[in-house]
C-alpha cells in the first residue's frame, strides 16, 4: 500500500503515539512486540497467509485493513490489532465478519490502546465483528463497544479427556510452579485416572465406521452446500477452499486430524482435531475444533471422539480438549468428557453492525460457536 | 397542558460524569484519584485511565445517564478515542458529547 494512502491520526497533544492502518511491511515490528509479550509468533509467510491466502481477502484486498498499528514517534511499533475477514452464512444470507487477532500493546503505551479498539469497531464494510479468544481485558473492551458475549451455556468452560495421567499431571503441576512436579505427578495422575473411571460412561468401541483424510477434498464442497441449506445457525463458511486456508498452517505442520463418516460415497459428517501443545509446561494437547454432521445419530459424535482419542493416544498426546458448541451437541459432549475446567474468561464475543442482524443474533438458537470460528484455530 | 421536558444541560450532566469518576476512584489509590474537573484527561498523553478502566468507565457512565435521564446512549460511537476530537478525552468533552446526544434524542 502506498504510504500516502495510509490513514494516520496524529496525537493532538504531542507526541507519543500514532495509529495507522497496518501493512505487511510491519511484520518485523509486530512479531518483535508479540515475542516480547510471550505470544505465539507466526513466521512471516504464515502471517501473510492469514490475508494473502484468505479467499475473502482475495476479493476485498482493496478496501480491507489487515489491522492497525500504534507507532511511537520513533516509528517503533508499540501496538497492533489484526483484522481478518471471514465469510459466514446465516440461513441464505452471506455475511462478512471482521475477526480480531493478535491484539498486543506495549505496557508503556497501554493508555493508548483504545485507539486500536476504536479503529476496529468503527469499520463500516463488515456485517459483524468477532472475537473468540478474548482475555478478560479484551472482553471488557468489547463490552464497552457494545459487543455481546455469544449466547450459549458452557462457553466459559472447556471439556477434556486425559490420556497420559502422569504426563498431564506433571505439566499441570509445572504450570502451577509446584516443586518436584515430575515426582508429584504420579500420585496426582493416579487420582485423576480413578476420577475419570468413576465419571465416564464412555462407550469403548466405535459404533459408526470412521475414516481419516489428509486434506479437504471436493466432498467438503458438497457437504458444505448441504449443511448450509440445513442449518439455521450462524456459521463460518466451511467449503474446501476456506477450510484449506483456515487450517493451512496446521496441515503444513502435520498438526491436523480429519475424521470423516461417509455412506455410499457421500460425506455425512466430519470432525477436525488440531494439535495445540503448550511447550513451556510440557503439555501435549489436541483440540476438537470442529464437528459437523448431516445425520443426527448421536453415535457419530461418540465414534468421532473415540477415533480422536485413539489417535491422540498413539501420538503421545496427554489430553484432548473441546471448547464451544451448544445445545444438544454440547450436552452430549458434557456427558462424554470426564473433566472440565473453567476458562479464565468468556472467550466468545460478537457485535452485529445492523439492527436487523442484531435482532437475529439476539436469539440463542442462532448460535453454535466452535473453535473453528474466529482465530483460535487459525 | 403538558409541559415540554427540559433537555439536560452541561451543568446537569457534569455531576453524573463526576459520579462515574468517583466510582472509579473507589478502586484507585488515593494518590491516583481522578480530580473532579472538566479538564481531567482520561486517555492518551497525560491520561489517567488504562484500557480496562476506560472500558469500565464507558459502561458505568452509560448506566448512570440512563438512570439519571432515562436515555439510552452509546458512547462507543463517533470515534470516541480520536486523538484530535475524541469525546472520551476529558470530563468536559465527554459531558458536551452526552449533552449533544441527549439533545438529539429530545
Amino acid at each position: 500500500m502506498p504510504a500516502s494512502t495510509i490513514d494516520i491520526d496524529q496525537a493532538a497533544t504531542s507526541t507519543a503515539v500514532f495509529v495507522r492502518e497496518a501493512n505487511f511491511a510491519d511484520y518485523d515490528g509486530i512479531a518483535a512486540l508479540m515475542q516480547q509479550y510471550g505470544m505465539e509468533v507466526y513466521s512471516r509467510e504464515d502471517w501473510e497467509e492469514l490475508w494473502k491466502g484468505n479467499p475473502v481477502y482475495a476479493q476485498r484486498a482493496e478496501d480491507w485493513p489487515i489491522g492497525w498499528v500504534l507507532e511511537s514517534r520513533h516509528q517503533r511499533v508499540v501496538g497492533f490489532s489484526g483484522n481478518i475477514p471471514v465469510a459466514c452464512a446465516l440461513g441464505r444470507r452471506d455475511l462478512t465478519a471482521g475477526v480480531t487477532t493478535a491484539w498486543v500493546v506495549d505496557s508503556e503505551f497501554r493508555s493508548h490502546s483504545m485507539l486500536l479498539a476504536s479503529k476496529y469497531f468503527s469499520q463500516k464494510k463488515v456485517d459483524l465483528l468477532v472475537n473468540t479468544t478474548a482475555i478478560h481485558t479484551a472482553g471488557q473492551i468489547f463490552r464497552a463497544f457494545h459487543a455481546k458475549p455469544m449466547p450459549g451455556e458452557g462457553l466459559d468452560t472447556a471439556l477434556f479427556w486425559v490420556l497420559d495421567y502422569p504426563g498431564f499431571a506433571a505439566s499441570f503441576l509445572t504450570r502451577k510452579s509446584v516443586p518436584l512436579a515430575r515426582v508429584a505427578s504420579y500420585p496426582v495422575g493416579m487420582g485423576l485416572a480413578a476420577m475419570a473411571l468413576m465419571k465416564s460412561g464412555f462407550p469403548q468401541n466405535v459404533s459408526v465406521p470412521m475414516e481419516t483424510a489428509d486434506d479437504f477434498d471436493q466432498r467438503f464442497d458438497a457437504f458444505w452446500q448441504e449443511l448450509k441449506q440445513k442449518s439455521a445457525v450462524l456459521m463460518s463458511v466451511r467449503d474446501r477452499t476456506t477450510l484449506r486456508w483456515h487450517f493451512g498452517r496446521s496441515l503444513r505442520a502435520n498438526g491436523l486430524w480429519i475424521h470423516t463418516y461417509e455412506k455410499n460415497g457421500r460425506l455425512l459428517a466430519y470432525a477436525i482435531f488440531q494439535r495445540h501443545d503448550k511447550a513451556d509446561v510440557g503439555l501435549t494437547r489436541a483440540r476438537l475444533v470442529d464437528f459437523q454432521s448431516l445425520d443426527e445419530d448421536p453415535r457419530i459424535l461418540e465414534s468421532v471422539i473415540i477415533a480422536g482419542l485413539r489417535r491422540a493416544k498413539s501420538e503421545g498426546v496427554q489430553m484432548v480438549e473441546v471448547v464451544g458448541f451448544s445445545g444438544a451437541l454440547r450436552k452430549q459432549l458434557e456427558r462424554l468428557a470426564p473433566f472440565r475446567r473453567k476458562l479464565p474468561s468468556q472467550l466468545f464475543y460478537y457485535k452485529a453492525m445492523s439492527k436487523e442482524l442484531k435482532a437475529q443474533l439476539d436469539n440463542p438458537q442462532a448460535w453454535m460457536p466452535t473453535s473453528y470460528d474466529g482465530d483460535s484455530s487459525l | 397542558m403538558n409541559s415540554v421536558p427540559r433537555v439536560p444541560s452541561y451543568e446537569d450532566v457534569l455531576p453524573v460524569i463526576y459520579k462515574a469518576m468517583d466510582e472509579l476512584n473507589q478502586q484507585r489509590p488515593r494518590s491516583q484519584r481522578l480530580p473532579a474537573s472538566p479538564d481531567c484527561v482520561f486517555y492518551g498523553d497525560n491520561g489517567h485511565l488504562d484500557s480496562l478502566e476506560l472500558s469500565n468507565f464507558i459502561v458505568l457512565t452509560e448506566q448512570l445517564v440512563q438512570e439519571t435521564f432515562g436515555a439510552e446512549i452509546d458512547l462507543s460511537e463517533d470515534d470516541p478515542f480520536s486523538p484530535e476530537a475524541g469525546h472520551m478525552r476529558t470530563a468536559g468533552t465527554l459531558t458536551s458529547h452526552i449533552v449533544k446526544l441527549l439533545h438529539g434524542q429530545a
